[in-house]
């Protein structure tokens, strides 16, 4: 054994890299309700009872990867794009960079709170750049979109809301027996599974038919932290839990046998073509990355990787995972499963959290949750070098349009579109609000309006 | 220090404060759930604390004492460390960690205190005498004796204390 500070020093770094914090949002609440009750005045005769600030909403858990998420999570938002009309974008881009695009996206902004009576989703037209009338779902937490753009899933406290993004108006709830946490929808966009329960205690998946809107038999699974991830057929979901990952066919919606991965895995990536799952997360105070045969759900010999492995995101030519953390993002040779020279990508104060790859597979952007403005940073996959840091804002989430031309960040406040070709931030788009952490989802599909 | 300021301070010093309390008690937990609550009544303090070093310095303080009150709560009838041996099931350490974990379990909390923040969060002898009300000497104090402690189960080559 090592040095004592060492030792000391891994011991936190382990626990550091698990930390599961509130939301921001959440703690300011229940920050302000205690400030209140302090300086509330008392009551004479019959005067109503002061109003105290809304009841804090349930905790949320986060995957210690999404530590700084969950940290600057005061409001978050979903995006989710959708391709529309083809045509000319006419929006007031700026002189570094108009959003053009062969197509118009509508582009989904689900806002959290505070005050939770904010919640809901902002629809924003990437054709005027300016955000449309907000869909309110008060107390919003998971948020799913359907492959074909059609359908938003909003998990709101026991229940879960489709919102029709034709009409942009919610439909009738679909409840459950305890607090929804995350929500997933297969890749072939006939099921929505829910995760739910408490959030110290067993929790399972429901499978929700899209089509109807009903929920099937719980499926009983060992989950933790929203780490869902589904074969591009859809036919196998993986669900992972303390120190495995367990693969359910979504035909039967049973659960084969936990792949023991060592770790509690923060995310779940499978290749294109299938064949492998790599999950991430730490043993100990290791970050891995361990490889699953998807043919016979039985894992690979494990990579360590340097920093708090969080994210993973795979090329579109399934050739190389990018997986990272802490300050750099290690490329992986997934005919191998050999890692590469790992890429320093260094946010002040902050870590990268979030990784995606273009289309044509010639960037991979790393955003940061946290830390200054210039919380972009786009990686060569030819040559595996960072370029220079696209500023964007405080605490990015990334997405990037099917069409890849354009990527958006989500930020503090605003969406900002960013030009792919040339690594430019266009005319920020406005949210009411600081938004602070932002999750990311793109549809595939045709034609939605905002 | 207004919200952005202290969204920003909330999101760099969360984990960062929690690895520093798991390492003071040994219980994963028990540090989350301190840092959190300290981080509550950041909040409600803003206005008197200001981010970086000095606002850390005040959260851990803050999530330290949180963090004994409860332990003192939950010492009816059990010891102490007995709730920071409870199984964790998010690592797998292997087992030179946990016989060190074990071993840390064992070293009483002031000295842990020290050993952290000293080794961790790197502040010197007068800093950490400053944090936890305690003359330097009584520091290095914990500090020596936390290490003898630990001797057994480290290859440590001996380091001068650093003021």
């Amino acid at each position: 054994m090592s040095d004592l500070k060492d030792e000391l020093r891994q011991l936190a770094d382990e626990a550091a890299c698990q930390a599961r914090p509130l939301a921001v949002a959440d703690v300011i609440r229940q920050g302000d309700r205690r400030h209140r009750r302090t300086i509330i005045p008392r009551r004479r005769g019959n005067q109503p009872a002061p109003r105290l600030a809304p009841r804090a909403r349930p905790v949320r858990r986060w995957p210690g990867w999404a530590a700084p998420l969950a940290a600057a999570a005061a409001v978050t938002a979903v995006i989710a794009v959708a391709a529309t009309v083809p045509g000319t974008i006419h929006g007031p881009g700026s002189a570094g960079h108009r959003p053009a695009a062969s197509a118009v996206y509508t582009v989904y902004a689900a806002i959290f709170g505070p005050p939770a009576g904010r919640d809901g989703l902002v629809p924003v037209s990437t054709a005027t750049s300016t955000p449309g009338k907000p869909i309110h779902l008060r107390g919003m937490s998971g948020v799913a979109i359907t492959p074909d753009g059609k359908t938003i899933y909003a998990g709101s406290g026991d229940t879960v809301i489709p919102v029709s993004t034709a009409t942009s108006t919610p439909g009738r709830p679909i409840h459950f027996r305890a607090e929804v946490s995350a929500i997933a929808v297969n890749p072939d966009g006939k099921t929505a599974y829910v995760e739910v329960g408490p959030r110290s205690g067993p929790r399972v998946l429901v499978p929700v038919s899209t089509a109807t809107n009903t929920p099937g038999r719980p499926i009983r699974v060992s989950i933790e932290g929203r780490v869902i991830a589904f074969t591009p057929d859809g036919k196998t979901l993986y669900a992972g839990g303390p120190g495995t990952v367990t693969p359910i066919n979504t035909a039967t919606s049973t659960p084969g046998r936990p792949i023991r991965v060592g770790m509690l895995p923060t995310q779940i990536a499978v290749t294109p073509d299938g064949k492998t799952a790599y999950a991430v997360g730490f043993q100990g105070a290791v970050a891995t990355v361990t490889p699953i045969n998807t043919a016979t759900n039985t894992p690979g010999k494990p990579m360590h990787l340097p920093g708090c492995t969080c994210f993973i995101a795979i090329t579109p030519d399934g050739k190389t995972a990018y997986a990272g953390g802490s300050d750099t993002v290690t490329p992986i040779n997934t005919a191998t499963n050999t890692p590469g020279k790992p890429i320093r990508v260094v946010f002040p104060n902050a870590s990268p959290d979030e990784i995606a790859v273009t289309p044509d597979g010639k960037t991979a952007y790393v955003a940061s949750y946290g830390g200054g403005p210039d919380s972009v940073v786009p990686i060569s996959t030819a040559t595996n070098t960072p370029g220079k840091p696209i500023r964007v804002g405080s605490g990015a989430t990334i997405t990037i349009t099917p069409d890849g031309k354009t990527l958006y960040a989500g930020t503090m406040n605003k969406i900002v579109p960013v030009s792919t070709a040339t690594n430019t931030p266009g005319k920020p788009i406005p949210l009411h609000g600081p938004i602070n952490g932002i999750e990311i989802l793109i549809t595939r599909g045709p034609a939605t309006s905002g | 220090m207004d919200r952005e300021e202290f969204n920003r301070f909330y999101a760099a010093s969360f984990p960062r404060l929690v690895g520093q309390l798991y390492a003071m008690t040994g219980d994963r937990a028990e540090a989350q759930d301190a840092v959190q609550e300290a981080f509550i009544r950041a909040w409600v303090h803003r206005s008197q604390i200001s981010a970086g070093r000095r606002g850390e310095a005040w959260v851990r303080v803050t999530a330290w004492r949180i963090a004994v009150s409860r332990w003192q709560r939950a010492r009816e009838g059990i010891r102490l460390m007995l709730l920071a041996a409870r199984p964790d099931h998010a690592a797998g350490p292997g087992p030179d960690r946990v016989a060190f974990v074990e071993a840390l379990r064992k070293v009483p909390a002031e000295q842990r205190r020290a050993l952290v923040l000293y080794h961790v969060a790197d502040l010197t002898v007068e800093q950490i005498a400053t944090e936890t009300g305690v003359r330097p000497g009584t520091v290095k104090a914990r500090l020596a004796r936390g290490r003898a402690a630990l001797r057994p189960y480290l290859q440590e080559t001996a380091a001068p204390v650093r003021e």
